[in-house]
Protein backbone atom coordinates (compact mmCIF):
# COMPACT_ATOMS: atom_id res chain seq x y z
CA UNK A 1 0.00 0.00 0.00
CA UNK A 2 1.51 3.43 -0.89
CA UNK A 3 2.72 4.91 2.04
CA UNK A 4 0.56 8.32 1.71
CA UNK A 5 -2.75 6.37 0.98
CA UNK A 6 -1.81 4.52 4.64
CA UNK A 7 -1.51 7.43 6.18
CA UNK A 8 -4.23 9.78 4.95
CA UNK A 9 -6.74 6.17 5.32
CA UNK A 10 -5.31 5.89 9.33
CA UNK A 11 -5.50 9.25 10.19
CA UNK A 12 -9.06 10.25 8.58
CA UNK A 13 -11.03 7.40 6.47
CA UNK A 14 -10.32 5.01 8.87
CA UNK A 15 -10.25 6.96 11.75
CA UNK A 16 -10.37 4.89 15.00
CA UNK A 17 -12.68 6.86 16.91
CA UNK A 18 -15.12 7.86 14.90
CA UNK A 19 -15.42 4.27 12.51
CA UNK A 20 -14.00 1.74 14.83
CA UNK A 21 -15.41 3.35 18.29
CA UNK A 22 -12.42 2.36 20.07
CA UNK A 23 -10.48 4.62 22.80
CA UNK A 24 -13.99 5.81 23.62
CA UNK A 25 -13.00 6.20 27.20
CA UNK A 26 -10.15 8.63 27.18
CA UNK A 27 -12.19 10.70 23.90
CA UNK A 28 -15.37 11.48 26.07
CA UNK A 29 -13.06 11.79 29.81
CA UNK A 30 -10.20 14.16 28.87
CA UNK A 31 -11.80 16.10 26.31
CA UNK A 32 -13.46 18.60 28.61
CA UNK A 33 -10.78 20.67 27.87
CA UNK A 34 -8.19 21.22 25.20
CA UNK A 35 -5.15 22.26 27.13
CA UNK A 36 -5.46 18.28 28.62
CA UNK A 37 -6.62 16.49 24.91
CA UNK A 38 -3.30 18.17 23.40
CA UNK A 39 -0.91 16.30 26.49
CA UNK A 40 -3.30 13.02 26.14
CA UNK A 41 -2.91 12.93 22.52
CA UNK A 42 0.70 13.77 22.52
CA UNK A 43 1.45 10.83 25.36
CA UNK A 44 -0.65 8.30 22.85
CA UNK A 45 0.80 9.37 20.02
CA UNK A 46 4.13 8.55 21.84
CA UNK A 47 3.12 5.41 23.62
CA UNK A 48 1.28 3.58 20.46
CA UNK A 49 4.46 3.85 18.05
CA UNK A 50 6.63 2.71 20.83
CA UNK A 51 4.70 -0.01 21.83
CA UNK A 52 3.54 -1.35 18.11
CA UNK A 53 7.42 -0.99 17.02
CA UNK A 54 8.04 -3.44 19.89
CA UNK A 55 4.98 -5.62 19.27
CA UNK A 56 5.93 -5.74 15.71
CA UNK A 57 10.15 -7.19 16.74
CA UNK A 58 8.46 -9.71 19.13
CA UNK A 59 6.63 -11.30 16.41
CA UNK A 60 8.85 -11.46 14.03
CA UNK A 61 11.99 -12.41 15.69
CA UNK A 62 10.67 -14.34 18.35
CA UNK A 63 6.97 -15.39 18.21
CA UNK A 64 7.34 -16.38 14.23
CA UNK A 65 10.31 -18.43 14.27
CA UNK A 66 9.47 -20.42 17.29
CA UNK A 67 5.63 -21.19 16.15
CA UNK A 68 4.32 -19.14 19.04
CA UNK A 69 1.87 -16.83 16.91
CA UNK A 70 -0.98 -18.26 19.57
CA UNK A 71 0.80 -16.23 22.10
CA UNK A 72 0.32 -12.75 20.07
CA UNK A 73 -2.59 -11.84 22.26
CA UNK A 74 -1.12 -12.35 25.97
CA UNK A 75 2.22 -11.33 24.57
CA UNK A 76 1.68 -7.88 23.35
CA UNK A 77 -0.94 -6.87 26.45
CA UNK A 78 2.06 -7.97 28.79
CA UNK A 79 4.64 -5.86 26.54
CA UNK A 80 2.08 -2.80 25.92
CA UNK A 81 1.80 -2.78 30.18
CA UNK A 82 5.39 -2.89 30.32
CA UNK A 83 6.30 -0.59 28.14
CA UNK A 84 3.88 2.33 29.42
CA UNK A 85 5.55 1.41 32.86
CA UNK A 86 9.18 1.40 32.04
CA UNK A 87 8.14 5.35 30.03
CA UNK A 88 6.37 6.29 33.24
CA UNK A 89 9.99 5.44 35.18
CA UNK A 90 12.32 7.09 32.66
CA UNK A 91 10.13 10.41 32.60
CA UNK A 92 10.23 10.55 36.52
CA UNK A 93 13.98 10.02 36.24
CA UNK A 94 15.19 11.37 33.90
CA UNK A 95 12.85 14.08 32.14
CA UNK A 96 10.61 15.72 35.50
CA UNK A 97 9.22 18.67 33.16
CA UNK A 98 8.21 16.29 30.45
CA UNK A 99 6.91 13.59 33.06
CA UNK A 100 4.67 16.99 34.26
CA UNK A 101 2.93 17.18 31.00
CA UNK A 102 2.43 14.24 30.15
CA UNK A 103 2.78 11.77 32.85
CA UNK A 104 -0.63 12.06 34.33
CA UNK A 105 -2.35 10.61 31.15
CA UNK A 106 0.44 7.58 31.18
CA UNK A 107 -1.99 5.67 33.69
CA UNK A 108 -5.15 6.28 31.79
CA UNK A 109 -3.31 4.69 28.23
CA UNK A 110 -2.97 1.69 29.43
CA UNK A 111 -6.72 1.07 29.56
CA UNK A 112 -6.63 2.84 25.86
CA UNK A 113 -7.74 -0.23 23.38
CA UNK A 114 -6.05 1.61 20.90
CA UNK A 115 -2.96 0.43 21.29
CA UNK A 116 -4.04 -2.83 21.34
CA UNK A 117 -5.80 -2.23 18.42
CA UNK A 118 -2.84 -0.85 16.27
CA UNK A 119 -0.07 -3.58 17.37
CA UNK A 120 -2.79 -6.14 16.42
CA UNK A 121 -3.33 -4.38 13.17
CA UNK A 122 0.07 -4.38 11.59
CA UNK A 123 0.06 -8.23 12.22
CA UNK A 124 -3.03 -9.00 10.62
CA UNK A 125 -3.07 -6.26 8.04
CA UNK A 126 0.71 -7.94 7.13
CA UNK A 127 2.48 -4.59 7.10
CA UNK A 128 6.37 -3.80 6.60
CA UNK A 129 8.81 -2.16 8.70
CA UNK A 130 7.65 0.76 7.54
CA UNK A 131 4.16 0.40 7.03
CA UNK A 132 3.88 -0.24 10.59
CA UNK A 133 5.80 3.01 11.52
CA UNK A 134 3.70 5.05 9.12
CA UNK A 135 0.27 3.28 10.53
CA UNK A 136 1.58 3.78 14.44
CA UNK A 137 2.24 7.39 13.60
CA UNK A 138 -1.34 8.25 12.19
CA UNK A 139 -3.48 6.33 14.00
CA UNK A 140 -3.06 8.18 17.38
CA UNK A 141 -2.53 11.04 15.26
CA UNK A 142 -5.90 10.58 13.95
CA UNK A 143 -7.11 10.31 17.68
CA UNK A 144 -5.31 13.71 18.53
CA UNK A 145 -6.94 15.12 15.67
CA UNK A 146 -10.52 13.99 16.67
CA UNK A 147 -9.46 14.67 20.64
CA UNK A 148 -8.85 18.03 19.82
CA UNK A 149 -11.44 19.22 17.58
CA UNK A 150 -13.84 17.59 20.09
CA UNK A 151 -12.50 19.39 23.04
CA UNK A 152 -12.54 22.73 20.89
CA UNK A 153 -16.23 21.79 20.30
CA UNK A 154 -17.47 20.92 24.18
CA UNK A 155 -15.31 24.21 25.38
CA UNK A 156 -17.60 26.21 23.25
CA UNK A 157 -20.63 24.59 24.35
CA UNK A 158 -20.25 24.99 28.03
CA UNK A 159 -21.33 28.59 26.87
CA UNK A 160 -23.75 27.64 25.00
CA UNK A 161 -27.39 27.54 25.90
CA UNK A 162 -28.17 23.99 25.83
CA UNK A 163 -31.44 22.37 26.98
CA UNK A 164 -30.96 20.71 30.44
CA UNK A 165 -31.35 17.24 29.64
CA UNK A 166 -28.98 17.28 27.31
CA UNK A 167 -26.41 18.85 29.28
CA UNK A 168 -22.79 17.51 29.60
CA UNK A 169 -22.77 14.16 28.49
CA UNK A 170 -25.49 13.76 26.18
CA UNK A 171 -24.63 16.56 23.66
CA UNK A 172 -21.08 15.13 24.02
CA UNK A 173 -22.31 11.85 22.29
CA UNK A 174 -24.62 14.04 19.93
CA UNK A 175 -21.63 15.78 18.82
CA UNK A 176 -19.68 12.21 18.39
CA UNK A 177 -22.07 11.27 16.21
CA UNK A 178 -22.19 14.14 14.19
CA UNK A 179 -18.54 14.13 13.88
CA UNK A 180 -18.58 10.34 12.73
CA UNK A 181 -21.40 11.26 10.22
CA UNK A 182 -18.62 14.32 8.81
CA UNK A 183 -15.72 12.32 8.71
CA UNK A 184 -17.83 9.27 6.65
CA UNK A 185 -18.13 11.18 3.63
CA UNK A 186 -14.11 11.60 3.17
CA UNK A 187 -14.58 7.59 2.45
CA UNK A 188 -12.84 7.52 -1.19
CA UNK A 189 -10.64 10.13 -1.20
CA UNK A 190 -7.81 8.01 -1.76
CA UNK A 191 -7.46 4.74 -3.22
CA UNK B 1 9.79 -27.98 23.51
CA UNK B 2 8.16 -25.35 22.11
CA UNK B 3 5.76 -24.93 25.22
CA UNK B 4 8.77 -24.84 27.31
CA UNK B 5 9.32 -21.65 25.40
CA UNK B 6 6.03 -20.46 25.59
CA UNK B 7 5.81 -20.60 29.26
CA UNK B 8 9.33 -18.93 29.55
CA UNK B 9 8.06 -16.17 27.28
CA UNK B 10 5.25 -15.39 29.10
CA UNK B 11 6.87 -15.51 32.33
CA UNK B 12 9.37 -13.60 31.79
CA UNK B 13 7.09 -10.50 30.21
CA UNK B 14 5.36 -10.90 33.70
CA UNK B 15 8.27 -10.85 35.58
CA UNK B 16 9.57 -7.78 33.65
CA UNK B 17 5.88 -5.99 34.18
CA UNK B 18 6.02 -6.81 37.97
CA UNK B 19 9.68 -5.15 38.58
CA UNK B 20 8.72 -2.42 36.20
CA UNK B 21 5.43 -1.67 38.56
CA UNK B 22 7.47 -1.98 41.73
CA UNK B 23 9.96 0.09 40.69
CA UNK B 24 7.44 2.31 39.68
CA UNK B 25 5.62 2.68 42.98
CA UNK B 26 9.20 2.85 44.46
CA UNK B 27 10.73 5.87 42.74
CA UNK B 28 9.08 9.46 43.80
CA UNK B 29 7.74 11.52 41.67
CA UNK B 30 9.54 15.04 40.56
CA UNK B 31 9.06 17.90 42.50
CA UNK B 32 5.28 19.59 41.75
CA UNK B 33 4.28 16.77 40.27
CA UNK B 34 2.73 14.82 43.77
CA UNK B 35 -0.88 15.63 43.40
CA UNK B 36 -1.30 15.86 39.10
CA UNK B 37 -4.47 14.85 38.01
CA UNK B 38 -6.22 15.20 34.56
CA UNK B 39 -9.02 16.94 34.60
CA UNK B 40 -11.28 14.03 33.80
CA UNK B 41 -14.63 13.43 35.42
CA UNK B 42 -16.76 12.95 32.72
CA UNK B 43 -16.53 9.11 32.11
CA UNK B 44 -18.78 6.61 34.07
CA UNK B 45 -16.47 4.51 35.37
CA UNK B 46 -16.70 5.52 39.30
CA UNK B 47 -13.84 3.52 40.46
CA UNK B 48 -11.20 4.79 38.29
CA UNK B 49 -7.90 6.27 40.23
CA UNK B 50 -7.64 9.36 38.04
CA UNK B 51 -11.63 10.61 39.31
CA UNK B 52 -11.10 13.02 42.13
CA UNK B 53 -14.39 13.27 43.17
CA UNK B 54 -16.73 9.95 43.56
CA UNK B 55 -19.51 9.53 41.60
CA UNK B 56 -22.83 11.05 43.23
CA UNK B 57 -24.92 8.06 44.09
CA UNK B 58 -28.21 7.50 42.46
CA UNK B 59 -31.21 7.83 45.38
Amino acid sequence: MNLFSLFISALLINNVVLTKFLGMCPFIGVSSKLSNSVGMGFAVIFVIFGASVLSYLLYYFILVPFGLEYLQLITFILLIAAFVQFVELFLKKNAPGLYKQLGIYLPLITTNCTVLYVAQENITKGYTFVETCVNSVATPAGFMLILVIFATIRERLYGSDVPPAFKGTPIAFIVAGIMAIAFSSLTGIVG
Amino acid sequence: MSIVIAVVLVLVLFGVNVWLFRENARTPKPEGCDDLLPDCTTCGIGDCNMRKEPLKKEE
